[in-house]
């Protein structure tokens, strides 16, 4: 069974020039085990559609669909239950761990006030659970690393200490949005081979969320693409990456630097920039950048629909990769 | 002649804690026409090196000279006039620009001649890609990618023979870091610009740069021209740098991590100062520091397994231990 299963997500957010839909129709759905990889450039709506899961957006906002989290449905749920939920059951990790960890408070004190709460451990079995997802995340020294606060550690060893405070109540639901794009590579990739193992051992569904292709294509299993509130294009992570068939997915994954290509080749910007919210073109909201769009892309927007095996699922009344994939 | 050339460079940093050195006898040139990019991992020294190098900060011992006169630290004294052809962009353009001034004014502020400046702005702004419209226009009706364009152009206005880019490329999308990038080789090609591009993104550098200086723990490690160091790394922190990028291919290959974290400066270990995360390290390595030594075809590095003046030899391929992470 998922564990999360999202269905027709809407999001309208109010801004001062009237209200803005942000996210338009989503689905998707995570297995536990499973990452689940979200990939869009900025303003797609992929930050927005999981801050809307947990009732985080702000007052005022327009939430539609279904998003069934277990047995419970987490739209419409009293702030207060939700707030049960998304504190044990579900986590989040965000990209800077720099303001997300609270600076005056020691980091024994952060992991362990969660399992009292959520738990109702003891201060005794508290702490040594501390010690215990220190470890696992592998902080050296972690009897020490309590008593200590974030400002002591560095970018990585405070995105590790985060984690292992998402971690504390052995949620089924780890939110991980950009969590490695304040970080450098050597420090990145050892996150990612954490969130990897965390994964396995722990059954725990994992929703990545990050503008890195190379990021997605290392780590998550299933694929969705965002672009200007919708999902394009959605599969296999080799799937859509190896064979991709919507434009835009093509697109992006031109701009990036090939290890192989010869250095005197430019690389391939995006025609244009994505749209803003509130200003989203008609039909197929990608065809003013797309060299492929036809009328029907100016005036209706292509539904997502499975195509191929069933896995895959593309959102594009043209296709023009569909041989190739 | 080099239009920029560090030597020896050390700058040190005066704190609560005592002297740290954040940048250890480091040098560099830089040539018209000529890419050079700086790498290695946050607090290598890389974005201290880049201010001593247009005169930011100041340095402790070494030179730094542009286009053969002395560059010394700012203070509280105007900038010498000479010095307008050497250039900075940061990393934030957010930031960098007036919020409250129109970019045509902003460009025409960096314009040594009075005169055609209408003229010389709108060719700057074609030039970068952007709308002649955006003459009277505000930084903030503009996208992340067409605001750090806007500031390489502001940069451009000075006429400079070299500009030192720091981080410009880290906070923007595929499609506006494939369009920087193109801008960057098209300055340096056509308006024989000699560019000093800091970036922790190694497969951009890889694509943009001519040469690559890496820098760890305020020295340089291995300078090469760009291709062969990728091929075959002559240091074995360039080489877990190179292993940590995450590939885009869909394969889902878990990028390499390289142990342990960059070590305090004002602490630095002893011997060869990366030994205590080199997987090669021997007896050798703790003991006694290796300078950079010039090898072959252009390439130095600083490493007991390389020997002056023979060619690069391989890096003995151990396989990693995995299970650090």
């Amino acid at each position: 069974m998922s564990t999360l299963a999202v269905e027709g997500l809407r999001v309208r957010l109010p801004t001062p020039a009237g209200e803005v839909t942000v996210v338009d129709g989503v689905d998707y759905d995570v297995q536990p085990a499973e990452v689940f990889g979200i990939a869009g450039e900025s303003g797609s709506g992929k930050t927005v559609s999981m801050l809307a899961l947990l009732g985080l957006l702000p007052d005022g906002s327009q939430v539609e669909g279904t998003a069934r989290f277990g047995g419970d449905e987490l739209i419409g749920m009293p702030r207060r239950r939700l707030q049960s939920i998304s504190g044990r059951d579900i986590a989040m990790v965000f990209q800077d761990p720099y303001t997300s960890l609270h600076p005056m408070l020691s980091i024994g004190k952060q992991l362990t006030e969660h399992m009292r709460r959520h738990l109702g451990l003891d201060r005794r079995s508290a702490d040594d659970r501390a010690v215990e997802l220190l470890r696992e995340v592998r902080i050296p020294n972690p009897q020490a690393a309590l008593r200590r606060f974030p400002h002591q550690f560095s970018g990585g060893m405070r995105q590790r200490i985060a984690i292992a405070i998402a971690l504390a109540c052995r949620p089924r639901l780890l939110i991980a949005d950009e969590p490695t794009t304040a970080l450098d590579v050597t420090v990145q990739a050892g996150i990612l081979r954490l969130l990897d193992r965390l994964r396995r051992e722990h059954e725990l569904a994992v929703v990545l969320i990050t503008h890195d292709l190379g990021v997605l294509s290392s780590v998550a299993d299933r694929v969705s693409i965002f672009y200007a509130g919708r999902v394009v294009e959605s599969g296999l992570r080799q799937d859509v990456l190896q064979r991709p068939r919507h434009p835009y997915t093509r697109a992006l994954l031109d701009a990036l630097p090939h290890p192989e290509a010869p250095q005197d080749q430019d690389l391939v910007a995006i025609a244009g920039t994505p749209p803003s919210p509130g200003r989203i073109p008609s039909g197929c909201a990608f065809h003013p950048r797309c060299a492929f769009a036809t009328d029907e892309s100016r005036a209706v927007v292509p539904p997502l629909v499975p195509v191929g095996d069933g896995n895959r699922k593309l959102a594009c009344h043209v296709d023009p990769f569909a041989d190739s994939a | 002649m080099n239009a920029l050339e560090l030597r020896d460079v050390v700058v040190d940093y005066h704190g609560r804690g005592g002297r740290v050195r954040a940048v250890a006898g480091a040098s560099l040139t830089v040539e018209r026409g000529r890419i050079v990019g700086l790498v290695g991992e946050s607090g290598c020294g890389k974005s201290t090196l880049a201010r001593a190098a247009v005169g930011l900060v100041a340095t402790t011992s070494g030179t730094v000279t542009f286009e053969g006169r002395p560059v010394t630290a700012l203070r509280r004294r105007a900038r010498p006039a000479e010095l307008v052809r050497l250039q900075l962009v940061f990393q934030n353009p957010y930031s960098s620009l007036n919020p409250r001034r129109t970019i045509g004014s902003q460009l025409a502020d960096g314009m040594p001649v009075r005169g055609s400046r209408d003229a010389r702005v709108r060719e700057l702004l074609e030039l970068v890609g952007l709308p002649a419209n955006a003459v009277g226009r505000y930084p903030h009706e503009f996208s992340g990618g067409q605001r750090q364009r806007m500031a390489v152009a502001r940069a451009l206005a000075a006429d400079p023979s070299v500009i030192v880019l720091d981080e410009p490329l880290a906070s923007l999308d595929a499609s506006a870091q494939a369009q920087l990038a193109n801008l960057l080789r098209r300055l340096s090609r056509e308006l024989d610009v000699g560019l000093l591009l800091i970036s922790h993104d190694l497969a951009i550098v890889r694509h943009v740069a001519d040469d690559v200086s890496v820098m760890y723990l305020g020295q340089m490690v291995e300078t090469s021209p760009t291709a062969p160091l990728w091929e075959r790394p002559a240091h074995p922190y360039t080489e877990a740098l190179t292993a940590a990028v995450p590939r885009a291919d869909g394969a889902g290959v878990l990028p390499e991590s390289l142990p342990g974290e960059v070590p305090d400066p004002a602490h630095p270990p002893s011997g060869c100062r990366f030994h205590p995360r080199c997987p090669y390290a021997f007896d050798r390595c703790p003991v006694e520091e290796p300078a950079l030594m010039p090898l072959t075809g252009g390439r130095s590095a600083a490493c007991w397994l390389q020997s002056p003046g023979e060619p690069p030899s391989a890096l003995p391929h151990l396989e990693p231990a995995h299970d650090v992470q």
